[in-house]
């Protein structure tokens, strides 16, 4: 069976992980729009910090408010800002790559059509289990946002409109990368899950039209989304406009709404099947191999699941990362107290048992070293330097950091200082601390088992050299 | 993420300049170039009708300091990032004749080989080292070297151009290195081409293309480029612009402290060419681009009429056919928004354009497509105060406000010509009328070929 995935496939696949988590339970009647009592850190002591004055915007405390529908909206006023930033994530939890690569497709093409006219400007993003649409435009085109959202979710025609959306995708897909076939099937080798995370040919070709609306009905409930907003008024101002979307928009069913941004988006981890697994010696697990067609030769994606429930340790997950990504292509996605740490290395037809088993061993040593201060200093302020003056030169969305602060969170008080609190904490690591920490989270040879490996887009001379040297099994 | 730095490897590139040049009316009886001692109080203030916050914007400093350096400060807060501009009043148009190509080469031996304080490439280590970004923008009047920089780099940044044009360093190798660098800027891509701006503005030195390195640059003598350097990459004739989260009194005691060692200089003035009216008709000029379709205005250097000059072209690219008109007759409007020698060109398919063009604008101005000139003047004005927003695009547009026009305590909008704009389109337009004025159609020039005969009509449709 041919397996393809379009660039929006790739881009699910390299970020989500994490396992389906079933919408369920009994709901109760909410009232009309309810303030959510917030509890934020202090923000007097963020105003005293030098990583949030020099690497973190200086965010007001927001109002989070639950609307009528139960969608969730948290409202960061700048006051006398022109702009309007609105950005909603929806879950996508349970929901397959295909179906959401559709719905994806499908509400970027009508936001923009209904938007850009206007100077509205429509761009869609992603994180761990969710999919995110930022609408940028002027502070008084707040109403024009809002019914275009509220024209989109509650649109009759969704049906066909999805349809459209599929068939479309269908004919621009290509031929997948290996390294993105690569780093799916390593994710889901580490995060199990009942879904694929990349997007088939085929099972796009066979997607009906009932699948697609159940699929769009599940990841737009309103119960199930959140909805930021960066503007120049304040949320009293623009609640009328929060209210008539409220109003207008309706999941289907009876289901509770989760109280905060954590219970809508924050996917939990399962536990994996590679707990004891090391990329060496009996431990080692089988290599993982893609039978997909793919274009860029044979690559591998070996990686693992980390915790980091504290901003040192997700601190350290990111320094270790951007200094290791100077020798390697290293990549690290955080979500809350759960990362997913992976490098990729392709292989060269003709060396590809050497070159793989050189660099496990190439890694495994440059974990091992303790690396200068300095050099940790210049990836620090190059890694906190530039995720701000990218948003600055992005247009200055809010919005899009306060996602990544979440990704940063590991409970709602948090989010608005966890951009600096990763700061502070990057800043104060010693190079004994992270080498330290390297040795046990990041040694694929020793330290904390859990590895795991996977190949892609590899020749049968290749797949051949490298099961000289190491088990492989098929992809699931 | 991918940061800035790793996606654009030093050197910077040099892009075209593509700010829109702000200025304001000159008020009267304050002579340009007048200089200010550091932190004496004000010259003088620029005039405002209303006093209105959101009509005004912020206020910003702009001052001279002794040193002949004009300093403009703003403050954003929105995010912990400054930008800094350090541009320089020289261009394309300043090149010896036999040295097409020499203002934008010693405008990367600037950005590259430092000079006894800075060592070659560290300013551009330093930003990208850090998150940030350094640019470099060259253009027929202007050099900017720009910059954006976490909080954390600001100082340094400030740092960096307060000795980048002191005693560059000098020597064979840097300037060959220098011109290895340079020759991998691609042509400067601009909407008029270099013989549409030397006949609009009528000066010859803004036709060669000013990116072009020749073997003459190779062999240029280093006394010849000291001395070039020298005389135009001077504090005198640079604008320091900084938006930075700090008021810009506290922005402006920095730059202070790092510029006070600088020797009085009186800052030279920069006039701005006016348009020559020759009557009711446009001139015509021969390029080799033109085939009698289009007619090319310059815009004045300031930023109400600029502001206008958006409007006005998206409103003659939305206005629809009147019925009188033939249908074939198309209009397409374009901006050429160099900052120093900015441009307005209309073409007109399927029918005489001396003819369409204030046909279309009387329309516009006085009536009946009102109503487009309105709409095009509210997206226009939130486009530009969405654009305005960015740090970095604030301070190009404040690094090309009028080199006459300089008040200690200015208003932000004021500076950026969002207060041009801040009016509806009524009965009594008076910017609209400015304007207007300004496409009077003799102060045109049409774009005719070698053969072409001024008085045919051409008939073709616009590409």
């Amino acid at each position: 069976m041919k397996q393809v995935r379009t660039p929006i496939g790739r881009r699910l696949g390299s970020l989500a992980f994490g396992a389906a988590a079933l919408l369920a339970g009994t709901t109760c009647k909410r009232p009309m729009r309810t303030e959510v009592p917030g509890v934020w850190d202090d923000f007097v002591d963020q105003n005293e910090s030098s990583a949030m004055d020099e690497f973190a915007p200086r965010w007001p405390a927001p109002t989070v408010t639950a609307l009528e529908d139960g969608l969730l909206t948290v409202w960061l006023n700048e006051p006398e800002t022109p702009a309007l930033h609105v950005r909603i994530a929806f879950a996508t939890d349970g929901i397959s790559a295909e179906i959401t690569a559709v719905i994806l497709a499908m509400l970027r093409q009508d936001l923009r059509d209904r938007l850009e006219p206007l100077g509205i400007t429509v761009n869609s993003d992603h994180g761990p289990g969710r999919i995110e649409f930022g609408v940028h435009g002027h502070v008084d085109q707040l109403r024009d946002v809002t019914e275009a959202l509220t024209a989109v979710v509650s649109a009759t025609d969704s049906g066909t409109k999805l349809v459209s959306a599929r068939d479309q995708l269908a004919a621009d897909l290509d031929m997948p990368v290996s390294v993105e076939l690569a780093i799916a099937t390593l994710i889901q080798a580490l995060v199990p899950s009942p879904t694929a995370l990349y997007v088939r040919g085929s099972t796009l070709e066979d997607l009906l039209r009932p699948a697609l609306v159940s699929g769009w009905d599940r990841a737009t409930d309103p119960r199930n989304a959140v909805l930021v907003i960066h503007a120049g008024i304040s949320a009293k101002q623009g609640q009328d406009d929060l209210q008539r979307l409220g109003a207008a928009w309706k999941g289907r069913g009876r289901r509770k709404a989760g109280p905060s941004t954590f219970e809508r988006l924050r996917e939990p981890v399962v536990s994996t099947k590679t707990k004891d697994t090391f990329l060496s010696g009996l431990a080692a697990p089988a290599l993982l191999t893609s039978s997909t067609e793919a274009m860029g030769g044979g690559v591998v994606a070996f990686g693992r699941m980390i915790r980091t429930a504290t901003a040192t340790e997700r601190a350290m997950a990111r320094l270790a990362q951007r200094v290791a990504q100077e020798q390697f292509d290293a990549r690290l996605t955080i979500s809350g107290d759960q990362s997913l740490f992976m490098v990729i290395v392709p292989l060269e037809e003709g060396h590809a048992d050497r070159e793989l088993v050189q660099a496990v061993a190439a890694f495994s040593a440059f974990i091992q070293q303790r690396q200068p201060r300095l050099r940790l200093q210049q990836a620090t302020q190059l890694w906190l330097g530039a995720r701000v003056v990218e948003a600055s030169l992005n247009g200055e969305d809010w919005t899009h950091l306060w996602m990544e602060a979440f990704d940063l969170s590991t409970q709602e008080a948090n989010i608005p200082t966890a951009i600096a609190q990763e700061a502070e904490a990057m800043l104060a690591i010693q190079p004994d601390a992270l080498q330290e920490w390297q040795m046990q989270w990041l040694d694929p040879r020793e330290g904390e088992p859990g590895w795991s490996w996977a190949i892609a887009g590899a020749s049968a001379r290749t797949l051949e050299q490298v099961s000289l040297v190491v088990k492989t099994a098929p992809a699931p | 993420m991918l940061p800035a730095s790793e996606a654009s490897p030093p050197p910077a590139s040099s892009p075209t300049l593509e700010a829109v040049p702000p200025k304001e009316p000159m008020e009267p009886g304050a002579p340009p170039g007048e200089t200010l001692e550091p932190g004496a109080p004000e010259i003088r203030t620029t005039p405002s009708t209303s006093l209105d916050p959101e009509a005004m914007g912020s206020k910003i400093r702009d001052v001279i300091l002794e040193s002949g350096l004009r300093v403009i400060a703003a403050e954003d807060n929105t995010l912990p990032v400054a930008a800094i501009i350090l541009a320089v009043e020289t261009g394309s148009k300043d090149d010896p004749a036999a040295l097409p190509g020499l203002t934008h080469a010693l405008a990367y031996h600037l950005l590259l080989q430092g000079n006894r304080e800075l060592a070659p490439t560290r300013s551009i280590a330093t930003a990208h080292g850090g998150g940030g970004l350094a640019l470099l923008a060259t253009g027929v009047g202007q050099v900017r070297f720009e910059s954006v920089v976490p909080l954390a780099l600001f100082e340094d940044a400030l740092t960096t151009e307060s000795i980048r044009l002191r005693a560059p360093t000098l020597s064979s190798a840097a300037w060959e290195d220098t011109l290895a660098w340079a020759s991998r800027d691609p042509p400067q891509r601009r909407t008029a081409t270099g013989a549409i701006l030397a006949a609009a503005y009528e000066d010859p030195t803004l036709a060669h293309e000013g990116r072009k390195i020749t073997k003459e640059l190779l062999q240029v003598d280093l006394r010849t480029l000291g001395s070039e350097l020298a005389q135009r990459f001077r504090y005198e004739r640079c604008t320091l612009v900084i938006v930075a989260p700090q008021s810009p009194d506290a922005t402006l005691a920095m730059v202070v402290e790092r510029f006070s060692d600088l020797p009085p200089r009186k800052r030279p003035s920069v006039p701005f060419p006016q348009p020559s009216t020759r009557g009711q008709a446009p001139r015509a000029v021969r390029v080799p681009e033109g085939d009698g379709r289009v007619l090319a205005w310059r815009i004045p250097n300031s930023p109400p009429s600029l502001a206008w000059a958006r409007v006005w072209c998206r409103a003659l690219n939305l206005q629809k056919r009147a019925a009188a008109d033939d249908r074939q007759t198309k209009v397409r409007c374009v901006l050429d928004e160099d900052p120093r020698r900015p441009l307005i060109l209309i073409g007109v398919g399927g029918g005489d354009p001396t003819k369409v063009i204030p046909d279309r604008i009387r329309r516009l101005a006085e009536g009946e497509d009102r109503a487009v000139l309105e709409e095009s003047r509210v997206a226009v004005q939130r486009a530009l105060a969405l654009e305005l927003r960015q740090p970095l695009q604030l301070a190009r547009q404040l690094a090309t406000t009028d080199p006459t026009v300089i008040g200690d305590t200015a208003w932000l909008h004021e500076r950026t010509g969002l207060f041009a704009l801040r009016d509806r389109v009524t009965a009594s337009p008076t910017e609209v009328v400015r304007f207007e004025d300004a496409l009077a159609i003799g102060h045109a020039i049409r774009l005719l070929s070698a053969n072409e005969d001024p008085k045919q009509e051409p008939k073709e449709d616009l590409p």
